[in-house]
């Protein structure tokens, strides 16, 4: 168990400062889905808001069946793909929102052309990112940004090993190209071959 | 073969889910083709940039005390409300229980059968329905409106107590303090004149039966220890808890004490209850006390020095000038003494966190428990919760009491008025 079950059974039981010692080591990680989710610092900071206190209403089904950062990882996703799902017409943020959220992503021990460098790769990826379709993205931040097991990226989309392996790879995929187009590069035909090969 | 097989297989040979076989053949088709080395570079790279894109993204502050606002604020009114929906539903079963009653006995004309409290059992058991209710009830949805009434008391209510979080050390100054740092560089061997600056503060956490008690043990401990309370945050109310058996109590305080008597002061705490969480955390700020004590002399010196400049100053500018710069200084004097009054009283008393959690059995945690003490102490959890599970229905059915007795009063009344008329008319017949 990845929790310490006391904290766990009082905040069932409503303490709210136990919630608090429960749900303290995963609110960067909650914050960091959201943003990628979401694009946008102030709307990820809205549903990672909204995704503790679902978390806490929903805290009494939580019974111990997977992993507790597994379950909020799910009750997070679910915030955003909700959210995202109401405003679909909402496809990418402006661009101040992005080169805002680009500048203060900088580590301040870097050098300034690191830097400029730096806030530039992430711009691009984030812009790409936001470009992914909801299921791709979801998919894709899981994996490659929060670094999980597919095993558990299927527990979090309730959806089977292989959907999850699909979509992950259509979505690198998008994603490349996405990349390669904006940085005025070709498309390589090889990665032509990559995105042919999506859902078997 | 071909390299499109190979791109394909690249994103899980870089997952490092391919087979030995398959993660062989793309090795060594990649030594080879210098398009398809390239082109794993280039994924490994991106995924690099993806792995490590929100290392640094830290969750933005205010984030779990908003969370908790909301959480704290839409609580109160579903208690509220699961009071009467409570009471609403009891009221109900009690009407409808009545009706039946009435009803089944107006059918059953004038029988005998009607002194019997036959009302007893159903009785007893709706009410131990309606209390399970209002359990239930609590998690309910409210209006929204009273949700946003709720929203805005909360917002109208004070902030809790200051967290008591170390500001961070300011961090180096412009180019104009260079003379600052420098005097503040030789601190470290100066350290020893100011003796060491260790900040030791503890957590408690204690589970008690005999919550009143202990928590004013815990007040006049910290009064004997020449300590004082910063904050007490008690929830739950015993009223609620006599009533709905649940010990929900708790009290979060905050004290602090001397810290030369901390070890001594935990000690005795220790002795409350059964501890269930307990650490001390040292940190050692000599080295950013003495820094900060440095600064705080030079940039004294240098207010003084332009303090006297002002005399020579000709023109309105320079004075301007000088003025911007006096109050600068003045800020950054000001910090450093804030500063160093935070540590100084930080050193001074230890801050001790005591979460004292009000239980209806305390139990000591054993770690690394044998099986016979597991099954042993299972054993004792399970016969604990039959026996309080029969002493809430005890209390269920002697609740229901009145409610028994109101319908056998009118059962009885009715049935003996019906009687009167049944003898009434064979009375009559007889006569005839």
């Amino acid at each position: 168990m990845d929790i310490d079950m006391l904290n766990l059974r009082r905040a069932v039981r409503g303490d709210e400062r136990a919630f608090e010692t429960l749900i303290g080591p995963y609110l960067d990680t909650t914050y960091r889905l959201c943003l990628r989710m979401m694009g946008d610092e102030q709307d990820a900071a809205d549903m990672a808001q909204e995704a503790l206190v679902r978390a806490w209403r929903a805290l009494g089904s939580y019974k111990g069946q997977s992993r507790f950062s597994t379950w909020l990882y799910r009750v997070t996703c679910n915030v955003c793909l909700d959210e995202l799902r109401r405003r679909k017409n909402i496809q990418t943020q402006s661009l101040s929102a992005l080169q805002e959220a680009g500048v203060e992503l900088v580590d301040p021990g870097q050098t300034p052309e690191m830097a400029a460098e730096s806030a530039q790769t992430r711009r691009e990826l984030t812009e790409a990112i936001g470009q992914l379709s909801q299921e791709h993205r979801a998919a894709l931040v899981l994996r490659d940004v929060h670094g999980l097991p597919y095993e558990e990226i299927a527990q979090i989309l309730d959806v089977n090993l292989n959907t999850v392996k699909s979509r992950i790879s259509r979505a690198r995929a998008s994603l490349r190209a996405i990349l390669s187009r904006e940085r005025n590069f070709p498309a390589r035909p090889a990665s032509k071959g990559a995105e042919g090969r999506d859902e078997k | 073969m071909k390299c499109n097989r190979i791109v394909e297989a690249m994103d899980g040979y870089l997952d490092g889910s391919l087979t030995p076989l398959e993660m062989g053949m793309v090795e060594s088709h990649v030594e080879q083709c210098a398009a398809c080395r390239e082109e794993l570079a280039r994924r490994r790279a991106l995924l690099d940039q993806l792995n490590r894109l929100d290392e640094d993204v830290k969750a933005p502050e205010g984030l779990l005390e908003g969370a908790m606002q909301r959480i704290h604020a839409q609580r109160k009114p579903k208690r509220r409300a699961a009071y009467w929906i409570a009471g609403g539903v009891a009221a109900a079963l009690c009407v409808t229980a009545g009706l039946a009653g009435l009803g089944a006995m107006l059918m059953g004309g004038a029988s005998k059968m009607a002194q019997t409290p036959m009302a007893a059992e159903p009785s007893g058991g709706y009410y131990t329905n309606a209390t399970m209710d209002a359990g239930a009830a609590y998690d309910m949805p409210t209006a929204a409106e009273e949700e946003k009434a709720w929203d805005a008391a909360a917002a109208i209510e004070t902030p809790k107590g200051e967290p008591e979080a170390a500001p961070a050390p300011s961090p180096a100054e412009g180019a104009a303090e260079t003379m600052v740092q420098g005097a503040a560089k030789d601190s470290a061997e100066d350290g020893a004149q100011y003796g060491l600056k260790i900040i030791r503060d503890a957590h408690i956490e204690i589970q008690t039966e005999n919550y009143d008690g202990d928590v004013e043990r815990l007040r006049a401990l910290v009064e004997e220890f020449g300590g004082f309370i910063t904050s007490n945050d008690e929830q739950g109310s015993s009223a609620y808890n006599e009533r709905y058996g649940s010990s929900s109590r708790y009290s979060y305080m905050s004290v602090r004490v001397p810290s030369g008597s901390l070890d001594s002061f935990l000690e005795q705490a220790r002795q409350v209850g059964i501890v269930t969480n307990s650490g001390v955390t040292e940190s050692d700020v000599t080295a950013s006390y003495v820094d900060t004590d440095r600064r705080l002399k030079a940039y004294q010196k240098q207010y003084d020095r332009v303090l006297a400049m002002m005399d020579q100053a000709g023109t309105v500018e320079e004075l301007i000038q000088i003025e911007s710069e006096l109050s600068r200084l003045e800020l950054q004097i000001e910090d450093c003494q804030g500063q160093l009054n935070y540590w100084d009283s930080r050193v001074g008393y230890s801050t001790v966190n005591i979460y004292l959690d009000e239980v209806r059995r305390a139990v000591a945690v054993t770690e690394n428990a044998t099986l016979g003490e597991r099954m042993r102490s299972a054993l004792a959890d399970s016969w604990y919760g039959f026996v309080e599970g029969a002493k809430d229905a005890l209390v269920g059915a002697y609740a229901a009491l009145p409610y028994i007795a109101v319908w056998v009063l009118a059962l009885g009344a009715v049935s003996a008025i019906i009687a009167l008329i049944v003898r009434g008319v064979r009375r009559k017949n007889r006569k005839r």
